[in-house]
């Protein structure tokens, strides 16, 4: 009787170390140490003078950025800048009429074609990868899906910069490797002037023209926002890298220029990640990842409907940011936001509705300006086949259709449904059809595919997972404007840098890109 | 009263009490029936043998044991003294062990939260270890109930052991933990292997407070309950019927197996 007491004891304790071999909960998973070493270098107080920079006019963008950043660091420097055409500059630096303390070149040709005629000061740095993308007019009138249908009969001119810019010489070396060069040797029109290409376009003068990828965000203006194409003529897509091979964009110190000791401080804040991040953000590829030391754990409170889209989302991000972990705690935006407003942690929220953020922001959790991910849009769920035969929004309130919406104080899809039936005078009667007041949007879609309800009024992004067991019917949307859905830094993130990487990332053309592909209306349509 | 109208109430009664019964299977048998019956097979096993149902199920085993472990370590001399012993304010001090029960699960959660950032939280989980949205956190999320229905039912246990035992064992030459070890303890076994069964149970069905105070991660605070709502999250309802049902059988032979070995003696 003695051993009892102690026999339990061993038993207990003999359970928690047979069960201790599984995975233990790690003590450290949500409290990553701090970003690795900073590597931005101490700034040298003796730079002064004039720094003047070539700056070809695509990236006026992020070189206005830059610019602010370089400024910051380096108060006693005046920076200048001429920004032009690339050819122009090329030209001028080659022929020894100008000699800028820094030439920003968006490929690597046109920095040899300097580095040939030895104006060169050091080594070039590449600051980042570019592409190339094809453009077309507007809706695609020629139908081109790939390079290889450059070949069709339809497709009569094709402008292409010339071989001298980087641009026209890795479209050739697309074209080559996707074996099309020799077929559309006589469709060709080159230019030494890359920007006539989007001219011949909008003009009608070309069918197809190759631009830099990049080229489709930009801006003119020196620190201008990320810009949408706008006007008579469309991107068609990005060639891929492993047919025009990577493009270096090289940027170099200029032999005789006034100032080279600024300008090779410029060329080192090139490949800090702050920098680096600027040109992503910029839709170029970093030509340095981020320090391997980075390991950083961001946590995101996520709207549970937003889920299909955020899971693809952060396994892209992370698969290019190394070192850095999202972990997601999905739930109702209104739950989430109580449970940040508790914990006063974490370092992004992403809530289904703007009304939401708006409470986060009145309440002081949110650090500067939110970004834009997408919209969502109200459908009608019907079960497979539509066998109440459900054609249009009137047909909610017929006698004996089972109907579910949201719950207006605590879902937007509840909102927008209360919205949409107003709208169409049909809230009175569709109130006896009412089965179900759900709590969230995956309830409202499971309901229909388990055929407990008829229809249901929820996203489209929520039928996308449920596609094969539903049908949609669409509302018009004259009586359901798309939902915005916001993403914000909150005031408590330790790493905003990162945080805002991943904003930035999301709302450009990447995060749009997996946004459509999950059913939701891209942020910039 | 005649004799043929006692057997008439008498067959009426219990009538009445195996037909309660009957109704009370069968409600739990259609309801897991129906479960059952959505899915087939091959769709259950799939998703028994994934990776994330697979995590999830190692997660549950870990937390809970370790929950049910702590509480009942705890449960057993708290529920004693319980029991036992005439305290100062005893109705309060009832009350406050009885509260989590009556607290909204989320609240749980959120109580927890509020904790953390109060200078002792932020001291534990500087020094000790983080707690809030951490795997470790869900250990303590199910504490906040499991506790009180640890101490609850085992206290119940100690209740069923008449004091006389002891004070018998006491006049007979035992210490007080002698006493304690060697009479009540045996003697209370069954219920306390009731309580330590109805603990385990709670903490392998616990969701509210993991949701608030862990939040609901992937590969990380998926315990089996936020495994459903994740699931059900991206519509996944086969998935979430999945594991659902294989909490029931987990359950089950948890249950089942507990309660032989109580009954056998087998486990202490």
């Amino acid at each position: 009787m003695r051993a009892l007491p102690f026999a339990l004891f061993v038993v207990l304790i003999a359970a928690v170390i047979a069960l201790s071999g599984c995975p233990k909960p790690s003590p450290d998973a949500a409290n990553t140490p701090p970003v690795g070493p900073n590597n931005a270098p101490t700034p040298k107080a003796d730079i002064s003078g004039e720094l003047l920079i070539y700056v070809p006019c695509g990236v006026a963008g992020p070189y206005g950025a830059i610019k602010d950043l370089f400024e910051q660091r380096y108060p006693n420097v005046t920076v200048k800048q001429d920004v032009a055409n690339i050819d122009v500059h090329t030209e001028k630096i080659a022929d020894g009429k100008g000699a800028p303390d820094v030439f920003i070149s968006l490929g690597d040709r046109e920095v040899q074609r300097i580095a040939k005629a030895d104006r060169i000061d050091g080594e070039p740095v590449t600051f980042a990868y570019n592409s190339i993308a094809m453009m077309v007019a507007n809706n695609n009138p020629c139908g081109i899906e790939s390079l290889e249908d450059l070949k069709k009969p339809e497709v009569k001119t094709i402008a292409v910069p010339s071989n001298q810019n980087s641009s026209g010489f890795y479209a050739e070396q697309a074209f080559k490797k996707a074996g099309v060069w020799d077929a559309i040797q006589d469709k060709l029109w080159r230019t030494d002037e890359p920007s006539q290409v989007k001219v011949q376009l909008s003009s009608g003068k070309a069918d197809v023209g190759i631009v830099y990828y990049p080229c489709t965000r930009e801006t003119r203006e020196v620190g201008g926002k990320p810009q949408e194409m706008k006007g008579k003529v469309q991107l068609l897509g990005k060639i891929p890298t492993d047919l025009s091979g990577p493009i270096p964009a090289q940027a170099a110190v200029i032999k005789g220029c006034k100032n080279p000791e600024a300008g090779k401080a410029f060329l080192d804040m090139m490949m800090e990640d702050e920098v680096q991040d600027i040109w992503e953000k910029w839709a170029f590829d970093r030509a340095k990842q981020p320090a391997s030391g980075e390991r950083v754990t961001l946590y995101l409170y996520c709207g549970a409907g937003i889920r299909p889209f955020m899971d693809k989302a952060i396994e892209a991000f992370c698969a290019k940011n190394k070192g850095v972990r999202i972990d997601v705690g999905y739930a109702g935006s209104g739950c989430l936001l109580g449970q940040l407003t508790f914990a006063k942690r974490g370092d992004l929220y992403m809530p289904g509705e703007e009304f939401y953020m708006d409470q986060a922001r009145k309440r002081g959790f949110i650090d500067g300006e939110t970004e834009l991910v997408g919209y969502f849009e109200p459908i009608l769920l019907v079960q497979k086949g539509n066998p109440k035969n459900i054609q249009k929004l009137e047909d909610v309130v017929k006698p004996g259709i089972r109907l579910g919406v949201g719950e207006p104080d605590a879902a937007a899809i509840g909102l927008v449904a209360e919205s949409i039936l107003t709208k169409a005078g049909l809230l009175e009667q569709a109130q006896k059809n009412i089965v179900m007041r759900a709590g969230n949007v995956p309830e409202l879609g499971y309901l229909v595919k388990l055929k407990s309800l008829d229809v249901s009024i929820v996203w489209r992004m929520t039928a996308k997972e449920i596609e094969a067991d539903t049908d949609i019917v669409p509302i018009p949307e004259t009586l359901s404007p798309p939902i915005a859905i916001p993403i914000g830094v909150l005031k408590f993130s330790e790493h905003k840098d990162v945080a805002t990487r991943f904003v930035d990332w999301i709302a450009g053309p990447e995060g749009q890109k997996l946004a459509e592909e999950s059913w939701m209306l891209p942020a910039n349509d | 009263m005649t004799d043929l109208k006692r057997k008439a109430q008498a067959a009426l009664f219990r009538y009445l009490v195996v037909s309660s019964l009957l109704l009370l299977l069968g409600f739990i048998g259609i309801v897991l029936v129906a479960m059952v019956t959505y899915l087939d097979a091959p769709t259950f096993f799939s998703a028994v043998v994934s990776e994330e149902v697979l995590f999830a199920v190692k997660l549950t085993a870990v937390t809970t044991t370790i929950t049910t472990t702590l509480a009942v370590l705890l449960g057993i001399p708290a529920g004693y003294a319980l029991s036992r012993y005439k305290m100062p304010f005893q109705e309060l001090v009832d009350t406050i062990i009885d509260l989590p029960i009556v607290l909204p699960p989320l609240v749980g959660g959120i109580a927890l939260l509020i904790f953390f950032q109060t200078p002792i939280g932020v001291w534990i989980e500087q020094h000790i270890m983080p707690f809030v949205f951490t795997t470790q956190g869900i250990i303590l999320a199910q504490f906040v109930s499991c506790g009180t229905f640890a101490v609850r039912g085992l206290k119940a246990a100690f209740d069923g052991v008449d004091p006389r035992m002891e004070q018998v064992a006491r006049t007979l030459g035992c210490t007080e933990p002698q006493a304690f070890f060697r009479v009540v303890l045996p003697l209370a076994r069954n219920g306390l292997v009731a309580g330590t069964v109805m603990t385990w149970a709670r903490a392998a069905g616990e969701f509210g407070p993991i949701l608030m105070f862990c939040g609901a991660t992937r590969f990380k605070t998926e315990v089996m309950s936020i495994a459903v709502f994740l699931n059900m999250s991206v519509g996944k309802v086969e998935m979430a019927i999945s594991v659902t049902l294989l909490l029931v059988i987990m359950g089950t032979l948890a249950l089942f197996a507990f309660r032989r070995l109580g009954g056998r003696g087998y486990l202490w």
